[in-house]
């Protein structure tokens, strides 16, 4: 049963270290990317997910723990424990103000909360020059560092990230798996019963948004350094839109379908966007038909296919 | 015997329509009371304000000697008020084990915990297969509730209720659509479980609740017509001509 439980880990991990060697610097860096981005849809998830609150303002949980990160890095350097820490801190404390503004509504207002939220939170990274630069947002940032060791290279930035996914997506596990985590489920498919059980609907969801917070904030601390850059795009709307738009390709509710999701849609970004600017006309007919054909997403439907295909 | 509940002069009005009119009554510790009436009488109404789930517009509500106006559902629940729904209101994408599980964690202190959570959790689901395998159904454990018979479903309503260990438990018609053997189970079980346990129990079937209760209140259009032994409500005039009446006739 240990056993099984560490292969998925161990096939990650060996994954990892193949691509590492494998791959140049560009592509590294735009896997780390699509690691960290895919730790925050992952975080997502288990709100949308397990809770079924549909947050519109996530994006301000990831983006204001990589301005966070980025701005003591000026300061103090960029130590990694000390730029997780930060982005954690800011993670977790932003989701608790969220949550005391959003967590008061049902789910059409929690949406629009949510999205007027993380308006604010991009008011304040886009006006606030001296601190955040504005719309130029911040560069020239330190190399990312642990003691001796400078981790500012595409392939440790990768592993890093890919380590964190990891991570986030073994706490993820435990979480869902958790009393919390059921209770969570319990919010989203009976709450009046869970009142009726004693729950109070705003502790349970209360909580999971500090989680998905923190988890937002752990991986927005690392962004930054992919690209030495941080910028308002990070905190604004459309970013939260966008992670809604990688979850339900990837799958609502699958955890590591997140990631399947995020890459799907940055490759798309990143390889039909450099051919044509109709890029988002594919990512549009992609959602319309992961909607239409695999409702569950991508990773369910992958995961039907490889049954399909060991069971005759 | 001292009251467990005590409901004082308590109303609820919907716009103009008046669905419960100062209704004053108690309940006794260790008693099972009957709370019979029309269809619309107020009988749901009143259990939602006991509850907590809807604000009485008059009147007070006492439990245990406290004023319990001023908690929500969750806090009365904690303080050992425990309902069952009209409808019954499960989860039905989970296990019945986890339907069960869910409200024993709560009444175990862990329903939030996370670190340490497995041991709650395994804890939850041993309570969940005694109350289980004493209503027969612990062969359908796994089974979403979604797809279990609508007998069984009624039965796993009164197994969360009883997981969380009432004081007072507020039953809102839980043998209706029954067939009688089933509703005799069910019946069975909540006695079973009375001990320590005062209950309260909405029912449309009068023998049931002649049977089965110490006292009986009859509602009729929000108000309170009576509350007596189940011989004496027979015998009761006002009741014969507005609720038994009518059924004999
Ligand atoms: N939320 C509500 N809004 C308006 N009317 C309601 C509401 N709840 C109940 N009523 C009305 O109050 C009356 C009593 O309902 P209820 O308490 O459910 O009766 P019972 O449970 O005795 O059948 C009914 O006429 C019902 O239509
Ligand atoms: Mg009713």
């Amino acid at each position: 049963m240990s056993l099984s439980r560490l292969a998925l880990p161990m096939a990650g991990l060996a994954a990892m270290a193949a691509v590492a060697a494998l791959s140049g610097d560009f592509q590294l860096r735009f896997l780390a990317e699509i690691l960290l981005i895919g730790t925050a849809v992952l975080s997502l998830d288990l709100l949308i997910g397990f809770g079924g609150l549909i947050s519109l303002g996530h994006a301000a949980l990831f983006g204001s723990a990589a301005y966070a990160a980025a701005i003591a890095a000026q300061h103090l350097g960029a130590s990694l424990p000390v730029m997780l820490g930060i982005g954690i801190a800011m993670g977790t404390a932003v989701a608790a103000l969220m949550g005391l503004v959003i967590l008061r509504a049902g789910s059409l207002f929690l949406l629009i909360l949510a999205l007027l939220f993380g308006q604010i939170v991009w008011e304040i990274c886009f006006h606030w020059r001296e601190v955040t630069g504005g719309a130029d947002g911040l560069r020239g940032l330190p190399p990312l560092s642990l003691g001796p060791w400078a981790l500012g290279d595409a392939r440790s930035l990768f592993v890093l990230a890919g380590l964190l996914a990891l991570g986030s997506l073994g706490v993820a596990r435990s979480f869902v798996a958790s009393p919390l985590g059921r209770a969570l489920i319990g919010t989203r498919e009976q709450p009046i019963r869970m009142q009726a059980l004693g729950y109070t609907l705003f502790s349970v969801r209360f909580r999971a948004l500090l989680v998905a917070g923190a988890m937002a904030g752990a991986a927005g601390s690392l962004y930054p350094f992919v690209n030495l850059y941080v910028g308002p795009q990070s905190v604004h709307w459309t970013l939260s839109a966008t992670m809604i738009i990688m979850l339900v390709i990837g799958g609502v509710g699958s955890l590591w379908g997140a990631f399947l999701g995020t890459a799907v849609y940055l490759a798309l970004q990143t390889y039909v966007g450099a051919w044509t600017d109709r890029w988002q006309l594919c990512v549009g007919l992609l959602f319309v038909l992961t909607v239409l054909v695999m409702p569950q997403g991508l990773a369910s439907g992958f995961l039907r296919l490889t049954r399909k295909g060991r069971t005759p | 015997m001292t009251a467990l509940l005590q409901v004082e002069g308590v109303g609820k009005r919907f716009g103009e329509f008046a669905a419960i009119s100062d209704v004053t009554l108690d309940l006794r510790g260790g008693e099972t009371l009957g709370l019979i009436g029309p269809n619309g009488a107020g009988k749901t109404t009143l259990f939602n304000m006991i509850t907590g789930f809807l604000k009485p517009d008059a009147g007070s509500l006492r439990f245990d000697g406290a004023a319990i106006d001023r908690l929500a559902p969750a806090q009365r629940v904690a303080r050992g008020l425990v309902r069952s729904f009209q409808k019954p209101m499960l989860f039905p994408a989970l296990a019945l084990r986890e339907n069960i599980a869910m409200a024993a964690r709560q009444h175990a202190g862990r329903g939030l915990s996370w670190w340490g959570g497995a041991r709650a959790t395994r804890a939850a689901n041993d309570e969940a297969d005694r109350l289980l395998i004493e209503a027969g159904l612990q062969h359908r454990a796994e089974a979403r509730v979604a797809d279990l018979a609508y007998g069984e479903q009624r039965m796993a309503d009164l197994l969360i209720a009883l997981a969380l260990r009432p004081r007072l438990l507020l039953l809102d018609e839980p043998t209706a659509g029954l067939a009688p053997d089933e509703a005799r189970r069910l019946l069975a079980i909540i006695r079973r479980h009375d001990e320590g346990t005062s209950v309260m129990l909405i029912t449309h079937e009068v023998e049931i609740a002649f049977a089965a209760c110490d006292r009986i209140a009859v509602l009729n259009l929000g108000r309170l017509l009576c509350l007596d032994t189940p011989a004496a409500v027979q015998a009761h005039p006002a009741v014969r001509e507005a609720y038994l009446g009518a059924l004999a006739a």
